[in-house]
């Protein structure tokens, strides 16, 4: 098993302030651990794509953010604050779960005021001014509204509280295609305009790349890779040659995964240029592929 | 979180504010109605029902109405109030919600509780004024105030007591199992298992006076409000007579003319085979030292579920 690669620079990572730190993270429920030795750091201003299939542990790992469980191993820091002094850490970060829960029977005012009443940072002129422009019905109540509605009813209200850190699990899951754009949009104005830290989980590869400038691959309940986004996609390189010399190549790679067909071999490497001789090609891999050849990795093993 | 209570809870508040309303005008309505009827049929023939019908017909009210109040109604509190407060959230999924605002999650769940415990404990109280006349009213049919447990449960501390030891019972559960319908099932189950062991334990919380039957039947008054715990018979060394039969034939015992208890023949008969008649009981000023021992309990228990609500709550999985 090789370790997560975490191309942030350690000195770097060091000085940076961190949104989000994960140490020797494990979470097991009954006898299956869902997370096991998770060591991450969320940039403090970055938007963070949490990458994984289903089961992989991703609403897990939100749902520890968002002090909505206890590790049973590591810790979680919310800048600096760990997850256990709930009180100075819940204020810091707003958490918008994977079915969307709300009251069904609040209207959307009823809604604000909610958040209103729970968190002394609110931001009421804000949830207004957002409700208002994107047209919600502030009586209605929210079993009523649509699927695209209903959640951004529920994103008005996690950035009105005016969050260091938004935690999304799954934002843009069940919604149409043109309710998915509108989100996102909306979403990344506000992000924009605000400066705030954005973890989000998604196993929507092509959705990724236009979104966040950090990526985190987490397969099986572990982190399999960490980084700055163009960082992690410069770095991973497809190489294609021949089997006769495939062994000597990859013997001076990192490789990520080995397939071969007929005579021709295919190395995905990790290197931040591959050194490669005659009769080898070498190209830079998509985010798609990329994701795709280290979630088949795991599973390899 | 006064308006949040308010909108989540409204709904509680408001049929219980009815339940209260419709219990007052009930307990109104039967102690102004009964003494006039009885009063206007006086002990002529009860008109269109027999008098022992309807001797026993108010009686039931009686017990029937304190019951309800003393029983049914922290049951209702525990059940459908304390229960669901925290189960629902979690069962809907809004607990992700609700605990991931500002505000931690035992701090948002005590600050509800006290919200609805405050006129839980009002309704209590101001139920325990309702009975107290309402019992003295009609306590002519009813026996011995002190003595009915029902009674006694609906009055003075007690539904308060009651109350807020349900409501507690509910709000523990729901932490704990975090499912609707089984919270209020064990809810339920604690609390007729509580109530059930202090109805039955009640008599024995203090050691009861023993008095000579001849005194405790003659002293006007005082059977009204005392709990009377046994009725038997002592020879000279002591020992208990469990065979009287030696006296069957005497008489009937005649216990409520007190007047004419001396010359009962059974008591005659007694003292030529040097028995002694005897009674425990608890006299009634002991009212309110019973109803502080109980209250102390149920505010002991309450207490420990409270406890085990708050450790409930910081479980988080």
């Amino acid at each position: 098993m090789t370790s997560p690669a975490n191309l942030a620079a350690a000195p770097q990572a060091a000085q940076q302030p961190a949104a989000l730190r994960v140490t020797g993270l494990g979470k097991r429920f009954r006898r299956t651990w869902a997370l096991r030795d998770c060591d991450l750091v969320v940039p403090a201003g970055s938007v963070t794509a949490l990458v994984g299939p289903n089961g992989a542990g991703k609403s897990t790992l939100l749902q520890l953010a968002a002090c909505l469980m206890r590790p049973t191993t590591g810790s979680v820091e919310i800048f600096g604050t760990p997850t256990d002094a709930i009180d100075a850490a819940l204020p810091r970060i707003a958490f918008l779960p994977q079915d969307k829960a709300v009251y069904r029977r609040f209207t959307v005012a009823e809604t604000l005021r909610f958040g209103r009443e729970l968190n002394p940072g609110w931001d009421d002129e804000f949830a207004h001014a957002r409700v208002a422009e994107l047209g919600l019905p502030l009586d209605q109540r929210l079993g009523r509204l649509s699927g695209g509605q209903r959640t951004q009813v529920a994103l008005t209200v996690a950035l009105g509280k005016r969050p260091d850190l938004l935690l999304l699990d799954e934002p843009l899951a069940d919604l149409d295609p043109v309710a998915r754009v509108d989100v996102a949009a909306s979403l990344m104005t506000s992000v924009l305009e605000t400066g705030l830290t954005v973890l989000y989980s998604s196993h929507l590869v092509a959705e990724l790349a236009r979104a966040c400038d950090h990526l985190v691959v987490l397969n099986d309940g572990r982190v399999q890779l960490s980084g700055d986004l163009d960082e992690v996609i410069s770095q991973h390189w497809r190489l294609t040659g021949s089997v006769d010399t495939v062994d000597e190549v990859a013997a001076r790679h990192e490789v990520v995964s080995r397939t071969s067909a007929g005579r021709q071999a295919t190395l995905v490497v990790r290197a931040p240029r591959p050194e490669i001789g005659a009769g080898w090609e070498a190209e830079l891999l998509g985010l798609e592929d990329l994701v795709i050849a280290l979630l088949r990795k795991k599973t390899e093993h | 979180m006064v308006w949040i209570t308010w909108r989540q809870h409204r709904a509680f508040i408001l049929f219980g504010l009815g339940l209260f309303a419709l219990g007052g005008i009930l307990l109104f309505w039967s102690a102004s109605d009964a003494p006039r009827y009885l009063a206007a049929s006086g002990n002529g023939p009860c008109p269109g029902r027999d008098c022992a019908w309807f001797a026993n017909f108010l009686q039931g009210l009686v017990r029937g109405g304190a019951g309800l109040v003393s029983y049914v109604g922290p049951l209702i509190v525990g059940a459908v109030l304390g229960a669901p407060l925290v189960a629902r959230e979690v069962e809907r999924g809004t607990h992700r919600v609700a605990w991931t605002q500002s505000v931690s999650r035992n701090r948002w769940l005590w600050t509800k509780v006290g919200l609805l415990g405050l006129p839980v404990a009002v309704a209590g109280l101001v139920t325990a004024q309702m009975v107290a006349p309402w019992f003295s009213t009609v306590k002519g049919m009813s026996g011995r105030p002190f003595q009915d447990v029902g009674y006694f449960n609906a009055t003075g501390v007690l539904p308060v007591a009651f109350l807020v030891f349900a409501l507690i019972v509910g709000v523990f559960f729901s932490a704990a199992i975090r499912r609707a319908i089984p919270a209020m099932g064990a809810t339920v189950a604690v609390l007729a298992l509580t109530f059930g062991v202090l109805t039955e334990t009640r008599d024995s919380l203090m050691k009861p006076v023993t008095v000579p039957g001849r005194e405790y039947y003659s002293t006007a008054g005082s059977p009204v409000n005392t709990i009377w715990v046994a009725d038997y018979v002592r020879d000279a060394a002591g020992r208990r007579v469990t065979n009287t039969s030696a006296c069957d034939g005497a008489a009937v015992v005649v216990q409520e003319r007190a007047a004419t208890w001396d010359a009962s023949p059974t008591e005659e008969c007694y003292a030529k085979h040097g028995w002694q008649n005897l009674v425990d009981y608890h006299p009634a000023d002991r009212y309110w030292r019973f109803q502080l021992i109980t209250a102390g309990i149920l505010a002991g228990l309450t207490g420990l579920f409270a406890v085990g609500a708050v450790l409930a709550m910081r479980r988080r999985d």
